[in-house]
């Protein structure tokens, strides 16, 4: 639809170049539009030639444009809509505003030379047509053709341009409600609403090579002398180009954060082996594990129909491919884009078990060292399973999933140190029934002290 | 030597002084937080002028062209919408889009520059100061722009931000 638009608005505007140019030229050449570049681009009627490739609107920064205080990040492109002959040769057409500001900046520009005569401009040879028609054009012209201001008005207006050092900043002073740059802006507005964008002057340039825009992929496939590249031998055999691999989407990505796991006692402070305790309290152990969502990220591409030229089909040939050879046209999908797809996938917890076990160095004190004085002194209760004595809780929210096991009351039946270990299984993450992450057991560990109380004998008469 | 001084409030001077200490209250009571609303509240010119550059310089390029030439639109009046949608938007956005330009701006201080009164329409020039925050770094630039807003009706419309150029000549 856009390109519907901008090529009847090319149209149109091409149409109105033509009329002056070609068909006025003779009588009254003009000494920018010498050399009748247009010849390459259109027809007498304005109709765009068949080879001609449409680049559309590009932008392109230039110094010579306005800017905004450089603290607000934003710059000023001009646009242009490019067009590119089968022979390499390429027009820049710049917008009614680019050609504005260009006439702000004839100079600059390049739009005029020294003495305000339009010349050469950016590079490339300036071609008039449209509103300016095809008779001597200077800047003064140009301002009237663009703004609809009076001749005395625009004469000021291009003395104040081509003197430079601002001095057409301080015409369009925005304070004067005259000749302000917001009167302005809006009557080239309305011009290009109007108007259907009427080009007025165009930049030639004899090659693509020259051009700011670079010469078009299109023009490089059948005519790479064009594009400064070397043309093929015609009596060599044009084998078929080199199968490469299709554009694909990047691959899928899986990032999964370390989990948080402890074990340890809750209560009481300083724990008596149960026997000794007379409120028989046992020990109360937390053990909890946090598992954070494992983030999948892949692309999904998006693919469009378009019709190419290949090497093999049924039937008569009906197209040429790009090695100049017949081909047939077939419907093939092209990836056009991939879609950034994320998200959180849930590592559920299958088990939790927790573990007490009394630490070798506490074994040996119960049997040698306690043993020595407390006849009989043994390990009564060694290692245990603290599921016995615990509730366990777990689940998944938002893609984190957690679970807790709380014992209360663990009768410890042996003094000294106990190693506690909690160990977590989980069942691996899935997306859509596909497994992204491998089940995993979890493992982390803590300890806790059972102290034993025992009796001394002091003597009493020292 | 001491002297003594007598003061006597007659009845009738003891009612007036009360009815007219309640008739002071009922006034400030009714009046001074409307005239504080009055002196607090942004003006329709300001507030035009406000939103208008906080919506042209809050550019987010991972959202579209349009999403920003409507934020903008919503805020202008009918001529300023139009340069910028045909004109100024083509030649800010692809820049933007080069730099991957995202900040959030948003107005701190505004005042009055100029009245401009025009042929057609009277404007105002504002000094609107903003912040405007990096969206990728969090990083904030702080700085001034000269707006134009125009009048509507009874109301304002934000119209455009002066460029540099015409800032600089036309102090």
């Amino acid at each position: 639809m856009q390109n519907n638009k901008s090529r009847a608005i090319v149209l149109i505007s091409l149409a109105f170049i033509v009329a002056f140019s070609l068909v006025l030229a003779p009588a009254t050449p003009v000494r920018a539009s010498e050399g009748g570049g247009w010849g390459d681009f259109i027809d007498a009627d304005g109709n765009i030639l068949p080879g001609v490739i449409e680049g559309g609107e590009v932008s392109m920064s230039a110094d010579w444009m306005p800017n905004f205080p450089a603290w607000t990040g934003i710059e000023m492109d001009a646009t242009y809509n490019v067009m590119t002959s089968e022979n390499g040769s390429s027009v820049l057409i710049p917008s009614m505003t680019t050609l504005f500001f260009m006439a702000l900046n004839p100079i600059e520009s390049g739009l005029t030379d020294a003495n305000g005569m339009l010349g050469s401009g950016a590079g490339g040879m300036l071609l008039s047509g449209g509103l300016l028609g095809a008779g001597n054009v200077s800047l003064s012209n140009l301002f009237q053709a663009l703004t609809g201001m009076s001749q005395v008005q625009a004469d000021q207006f291009a003395d104040a341009a081509i003197a430079g050092n601002g001095n057409i900043w301080s015409i369009l002073n925005p304070f004067s409600g005259q000749t302000d740059l917001s009167t302005i802006l809006m009557e080239l507005a309305n011009r290009s609403l109007q108007d259907g964008n009427i080009y007025l002057m165009a930049m030639l340039y004899e090659s693509c090579l020259t051009s700011p825009t670079g010469c078009p992929e299109e023009l490089c496939l059948v005519n790479p002398a064009a594009c400064g590249l070397p043309t093929p031998d015609p009596e060599a055999p044009t084998p078929e180009p080199t199968p490469t691999e299709p554009p694909t989407c990047p691959g899928p990505n899986v990032e999964q954060a370390w989990p948080t796991i402890s074990i340890r006692p809750t209560a009481p402070n300083y724990p008596v082996v149960v026997g000794q305790d007379p409120d028989q309290r046992g020990v109360d152990i937390q053990a909890s594990v946090s598992i954070p969502p494992v983030v999948y990220t892949w692309y999904e591409p998006i693919y469009e129909d378009v019709q190419e030229c290949r090497a093999s089909g049924g039937g008569t040939s009906n197209c040429t491919r790009a090695n100049g050879q017949p081909g047939w046209l077939r419907t093939v999908p092209v990836l056009v884009g991939c879609e950034f797809r994320q998200e959180l996938l849930p590592e559920q917890i299958t088990q939790l078990t927790a573990r007490s076990a009394i630490t070798a160095a506490s074994r040996d004190w119960i049997v040698n060292g306690l043993g020595a004085h407390w006849y009989g002194a043994q390990v009564k209760q060694g290692a245990f399973n603290l599921n016995n004595y615990a509730q366990v809780n777990m689940g998944c929210n938002g893609g984190t999933c957690t679970g807790s096991l709380t014992a209360l009351g663990i009768p410890y039946a042996d003094p000294g140190f106990h190693d506690l270990t909690i160990t977590v299984g989980t069942a691996g993450t899935f997306h859509n029934g596909r497994m992204i992450t491998t089940p995993r057991i979890l493992t982390g560990s803590g300890q806790v002290g059972v102290w034993v109380i025992l009796p001394a004998l002091i003597d009493a008469n020292p | 030597m001491k002297s003594s001084r007598t003061i006597t409030l007659t009845r009738e001077a003891l009612i007036g002084g009360l009815l007219a200490f309640i008739l002071l209250a009922i006034l400030a009571f009714t009046l001074l937080p409307s005239l504080f609303l009055w002196v607090t509240t942004p003006k329709p010119a300001e507030t035009a002028a406000r939103e208008g550059a906080q919506a042209i310089l809050s550019i987010d390029t991972d959202k579209s062209r349009a999403d920003w030439e409507r934020s903008v639109c919503k805020v202008s009046n009918g001529p300023g919408c139009e340069v910028f949608k045909t004109t100024l938007a083509a030649m800010i956005w692809p820049g933007a889009e080069r730099n991957s330009l995202r900040q959030a701006c948003q107005p701190t201080d505004a005042g009055l520059v100029k009245n401009i009164q025009g042929e057609d329409v009277t404007r105002q020039a504002w000094s609107v100061t903003l912040d405007c925050r990096d969206l990728r770094t969090d990083e904030i630039s702080a700085g001034e722009v000269l707006v134009f807003v125009a009048q509507v009706g009874e109301g304002w419309k934000f119209e455009r931000i002066a460029f540099e150029e015409e800032v600089n000549h036309a102090k």
